[in-house]
């Protein structure tokens, strides 16, 4: 198989790691150029990038620590909050499922929504996801714990609401 | 269940988004941009260095230059007698010299040498011991003799420290300890009537035995083991400035009754190349009697 092109690798993907920051919590100016510097760096060091397992893989941290280094900044945790909302347009039309995903997301503090997104969606390895946090896997799984106990629960007490209605 | 549930969902809200639009050519032109960017960077890095390496080293010759920035500043073995020795040597201080019409010439002693000591006058010895091995400079002025310690110091106003050597001269002509009186008097007549000296001192022996006592006080058997009329007479001689030290050396080598024409010995002590010969001969001058 050849080698894949940086174009190509490109285009499948700008849109979906992009996608994954606002879920993260950004706003979609920020998630735009947070990628689109992690693609610059990509272009910089394509070929040992491309002949990683996974060149998405390191373009999801490398985009996620900008994201990070822009909050360090920054300072704004409450912004971060909403911009979820803003980042996601289509909010009208919602099975319950996506609605309580969304809602219970966006309860999370950063750290824990930004592992759920690269751990779920990006599907990446622990390693990578601790690479992105800047952290030890052992953190990873721990922080990955947290979420998913505290989704859990606002998930369970969704679906109560929804039973009640 | 709970973790497909999510997944999914994440799928979902994802897929929802408004698609991002990434234009990869706007990334090739910037990643383009940046590399002119910083290639020009490069350069401009590269000529700041180069032109700071040069400019240092420009530097670095003037700073070789503060030790010779004027025709007064000159080599130790240039000095043809040190009446006064300052300390520190530094730029403001070398400025100061070369603008005092009281100096003649000086030069630059890295490490001014111990036996220095053994020049000085008794009050001035002490001082002059203190600083010795410090980086100095070693001062001819234009006209030597007493006071030319104080004044220098005045010019500097606390800047630096000034200590003159006892007068020495330029040329120490020794006589003969067994010399006769009329011999005695015909080298000072000569002395006298020589238009190339500016300044004479007469050391009789008891004077040439006061000296010796306090110059090897720290070896008493030698001084207890010498009487004055061991001793020779001697007669320090200034020069007229630019006079030469060796024709006169020469003519008063040649008269009777003279044993030794010693020339320059203060600048002999500060040059590297004939400090040896004379260092040996004063060695003990700063050691505690």
């Amino acid at each position: 198989m050849g080698r894949l092109s940086f174009d190509e690798f490109y285009e499948s993907f700008f849109d979906r790691v992009a996608r994954a920051l606002v879920l993260a919590g950004a706003d979609r100016d920020l998630a735009c150029d947070a990628t689109q510097e992690a693609f610059a760096r990509a272009l910089r060091r394509w070929r040992t990038v491309c002949d990683m397992d996974r060149p998405d893989g390191w373009v999801y941290v490398v985009a996620m620590n900008r994201l990070r280094d822009h909050w360090r900044r920054s300072e704004r945790r409450r912004e971060r909050t909403r911009d979820i909302d803003d980042g996601i347009r289509d909010n009208t039309s919602g099975v319950a499922t996506r609605l309580s995903v969304r809602d219970a997301i966006a309860t999370l503090p950063p750290r824990q929504r930004q592992a759920v997104v690269l751990r779920y969606l990006a599907d990446l390895p622990l390693a990578d996801v601790a690479d992105a946090m800047g952290c030890a896997t052992g953190t990873v799984k721990a922080t990955l714990h947290q979420a998913m106990q505290s989704m859990r629960i606002e998930l369970d007490d969704e679906e109560g609401d929804d039973a009640d209605r | 269940m709970q973790i497909d549930e999510l997944r999914s969902g994440l799928t979902t809200l994802s897929d929802e988004m408004e698609p991002f639009e990434g234009d990869v050519r706007v990334l090739h032109r910037r990643e383009r941009r940046r590399r002119v960017v910083t290639a020009s960077i490069a350069v401009v890095l590269v000529v700041a260095g180069i032109s700071t390496a040069a400019y240092l080293r420009h530097d670095d010759a003037r700073r070789v230059q503060v030790i010779a920035p004027s025709p007064k500043a000159v080599a130790p073995g240039a000095i043809t007698r040190v009446d006064v020795v300052v300390v520190p040597a530094n730029l403001e201080v070398a400025a100061l010299l070369d603008a005092s019409p009281m100096v003649a010439r000086y030069a630059h002693v890295a490490r001014l040498p111990a036996t220095l000591g053994a020049l000085a006058s008794t009050d001035a010895r002490a001082a002059l011991c203190a600083v010795s091995g410090k980086d100095g400079f070693a001062v001819q002025v234009t006209s030597p003799g007493p006071g030319v310690g104080g004044a220098l110091s005045r010019v500097f106003a606390g800047r630096a420290e000034a200590h003159a050597l006892r007068f020495y001269g330029d040329i120490e002509v020794f006589l003969t300890v067994g010399a006769s009186r009329s011999q005695v008097d015909s080298v000072h007549n000569a002395v006298y009537a020589d238009g190339d000296i500016a300044h004479a001192r007469f050391v009789g022996k008891q004077e040439a035995y006061a000296i010796f006592r306090r110059d090897f006080a720290n070896q008493p058997p030698l001084v207890k083991s010498t009487k004055p009329s061991d001793l020779p007479e001697s007669i320090f001689i200034t020069l007229r400035d630019g006079k030469s030290v060796d024709a006169v050396r020469q003519r008063y080598q040649r008269l009777a009754g003279v044993d030794t024409v010693l020339t320059n010995v203060s600048a002999k002590l500060i040059d590297p190349a004939t400090q040896a010969q004379f260092g040996q001969f004063f060695r003990s001058a700063c050691a505690q009697p």
